[in-house]
């Protein structure tokens, strides 16, 4: 008869290479899906290349000139005596708008702190309770047993 | 088992166990050869049933690619300064034919040529009927003549994803940027000089031209081309301390993707492969060589009042003033008279190693191919410091002129052209030290010069009002047979600004432009060039964010005392004639 280690070492072979088999196949799948997912993504890539690519086509500054010119009011020359700066310090600062320290009254009717009284919760029970309550009412009036 | 069984025979001790040995050693040769069985029947399964499955559902070229995971190599991209593409290769389709697969040659002709009108049928036809296997139909094609020969389905028509090169400014710094071929290689511009390196690199290589101060100096000079009926033109704008190019152009030019078609006249690139004699530009060069060996004064005189002749040679102004004229004077009148005196006391030798200390008689280090060699004369006599002192017997080219003028004004430092701005990316990486051509008194007065030729001498029609423009113009005969040509010019306008902290020069230059009613007949420098230059700064300020400014007082002041007025002028004419 066959020795129980030669037939446990057989069993162990064939569960082995059960599971070696299993693996290559999700490393199978695995690479697929990697490579479709690659595929994919350097598909957008040359998307987003090319869709870039027309966008600076239509930024041209030639087209942006003849758009502006045919769309905007922009064609005057800036160079024009009035606009003139005689010093650099005369040049306007930018205005930064001001924030106040102390908050208008109309926004502090929001309060962030927790509320003292907690507020009721609306059980589902309660209102299955006046329900049937109601229910209850109905049947009395149908039997005629109302007040 | 059995077997001993039924012939009953008995073994015991050492035969037994030999024997007992045997059978074990038969079972596991047999497990094993079925175990074997199972893995070659598992395997068989695999590849029939599982992975073929997805072979026959989809075409092998597809699952060769989708399995394959070599990345595929595409040229850099060319950027501007601010990131504006200028040139980037995108994936498209290209038609291949299998003549041998294709059924019918004349109705697949036929119907090829219906989606591109382009290429002729006959052609077409010859190419669907040799005997080859491989045989290009038409390479980058559109996505929409793909779906078309799609929806053809005829057989024995392939497509193969190649990359293509794709300009989205177009011609506009064509020059620069260069062209390249179906296959991808450089043919000229950045894309030849720069072609082993775009290849190899990832990042985008950057360069130090704006777009939109390209597009406002080609759209001037196209303008002053038309206006003058003039043969070509060219202009750069580059930064004064560091010597970027900011712009660049050269006119008539071409389409990048019509590079085959495009012809010699358009290919020329005028900015740093054409060399010019420029004319008047050279007096910058003559005076601060001038100024620098009197170290900075600026008081000596010079008489002007006859033609100089040397030999069979005759000097002469286009406007003689005929009278004794200061050097300021010299200079914004653009007395060629005078300016053959400056170099007569500079001397030969002087002159010739300040032009050379300028790297103006040599040829100069840039990034692109195109470049010309500077003409001087071979024997360098008196008569050619004479006329090179006003830029005759000379011919440098733009990116040369404007170089050697931005190195005088920007303190006295020389410069060097670049049009690469992410330096460390090329191999063309240099750290030198700075190279003093003029001492910044000298740059001070030529500053100072300068302006004054805005303001009061010929190139008025360069001010722009706020900026502070100076410059020089220039207007040289072209050679022709049998001497030089007075009605074909070269008209340019070399101008800087603002002048008392220069930050940019700008040159226009226009071959053969012709005088116009408006500009009474005259297509020098001051009429030509020097307008031309005025309205490209006026544009430039919102580019470069450079504020218009009132002077408080003229920055020329101090050289004011040298210029004559006219009534000055008709005194001394008065007392000459008594």
């Amino acid at each position: 008869m066959f020795r129980l280690s030669g037939v446990l070492m057989i069993c162990f072979a064939v569960v082995l290479g059960v599971m070696l088999f299993h693996t290559s196949q999700s490393v199978q799948e695995a690479e697929k899906k990697l490579a479709i997912i690659g595929q994919n993504s350097s598909g957008e890539e040359e998307a987003l290349r090319a869709l870039s690519t027309e966008w600076d086509y239509l930024n041209r500054p030639q087209r942006l000139e003849s758009l502006a010119l045919k769309n905007l009011d922009l064609d005057k020359d800036i160079t024009t005596q009035n606009n003139l700066i005689e010093d650099v310090a005369d040049i306007p600062k930018a205005v930064v708008p001001v924030i106040p320290k102390v908050k208008p009254k109309f926004l502090n009717h929001v309060s962030t702190k927790k509320p003292e009284k907690k507020q009721e919760n609306l059980k589902p029970s309660t209102i299955q309770k006046t329900e049937q309550e109601k229910f209850e009412l109905l049947l009395k009036n149908v039997q005629g047993e109302a007040p | 088992m059995s077997f001993f069984r039924d012939n009953r025979i008995k073994l015991n001790g050492t035969r037994r166990s030999s024997l007992d040995l045997a059978r074990s050693r038969l079972v596991m040769l047999s497990a094993f050869f079925i175990f074997a069985y199972v893995i070659v029947a598992a395997r068989a399964a695999d590849l029939s049933i599982i992975q073929g499955a997805l072979q026959t559902n989809q075409e092998e070229d597809l699952y060769e690619k989708l399995t394959s995971t070599k990345q595929e190599k595409r040229r850099a991209d060319i950027v501007d300064r601010n990131g504006v593409l200028l040139a980037r290769s995108l994936k498209t389709s290209s038609l291949y034919a299998d003549p041998v697969m294709v059924q019918d040659a004349s109705k697949t002709a036929k119907e090829l040529h219906k989606i591109f009108p382009d290429v002729s049928y006959g052609s077409l036809l010859q190419k669907l009927q040799t005997k080859k296997r491989f045989v290009w139909v038409k390479r980058n094609i559109s996505p929409d003549q793909q779906a078309a020969i799609l929806y053809l389905g005829m057989p024995g028509l392939n497509f193969k994803e190649e990359m293509r090169r794709i300009y989205p400014q177009g011609a506009l710094a064509v020059h620069m940027v260069g062209t390249s071929g179906v296959d991808g290689q450089g043919l000229s511009g950045i894309e030849g000089s720069f072609n082993t390196l775009l290849d190899k690199e990832s990042d985008a290589l950057q360069l130090t031209l704006d777009v939109r101060l390209q597009h406002i100096m080609k759209r001037e000079i196209a303008k002053t081309i038309k206006k003058f009926k003039a043969k070509a033109g060219a202009g750069l704008i580059m930064d004064v301390e560091n010597g970027e190019i900011l712009a660049a152009v050269s006119l008539p030019d071409y389409e990048p993707q019509n590079y085959q078609n495009a012809k010699e006249n358009e290919k020329f690139n005028r900015v740093s492969l054409g060399v010019y004699e420029l004319g008047s530009s050279f007096k910058i060069f003559s005076t601060a060589a001038m100024i620098e060996k009197s170290d900075g004064v600026v008081s000596s005189s010079f008489d002007v009042r006859k033609p100089i002749k040397i030999g069979r040679f005759q000097i002469r102004d286009y406007h003689p003033e005929k009278r004794i004229m200061s050097l300021p004077e010299v200079f914004i009148h653009s007395s060629n008279i005078g300016s053959a005196l400056m170099g007569q006391r500079i001397g030969s030798e002087g002159l010739k190693d300040f032009y050379n200390n300028l790297g103006l008689l040599t040829k100069p280090d840039f990034e692109i191919g195109e470049i010309g060699n500077p003409l001087s004369p071979k024997r360098w006599t008196e008569v050619n410091t004479l006329t090179a002192s006003f830029g005759h017997g000379i011919a440098v080219s733009p990116l040369q002129l404007t170089r050697a003028a931005a190195s005088i004004i920007n303190g006295g430092e020389l410069i060097t052209p670049t049009i690469v701005k992410n330096k460390d990316v090329g191999e063309k990486t240099k750290t030198e030290s700075p190279i003093r051509v003029v001492s910044p008194q000298t740059s001070h007065r030529m500053r100072q010069l300068l302006r004054m030729v805005v303001t009061e001498g010929t190139g008025s029609k360069a001010e722009v009002d706020g900026f502070m423009v100076g410059g020089k113009t220039g207007t040289a005969e072209k050679p022709g047979k049998g001497g030089y040509n007075r009605k074909k010019l070269i008209s340019s306008f070399l101008g800087a600004f603002p002048m008392d902290a220069p930050r940019y020069m700008v040159f226009v230059m226009v071959d053969e432009p012709q005088g116009t009613k408006e500009t009474y007949g005259y297509a020098t420098g001051g009429w030509v060039g020097a307008p031309t230059v005025a309205r490209i700064i006026s544009s430039m300020s919102s580019v470069t964010g450079i504020m218009p400014q009132k002077e408080k007082e003229p920055f020329e002041k101090s050289l004011k005392r040298y210029i004559k007025t006219k009534e000055q002028i008709k005194k001394e004419r008065n007392i000459e004639a008594h």
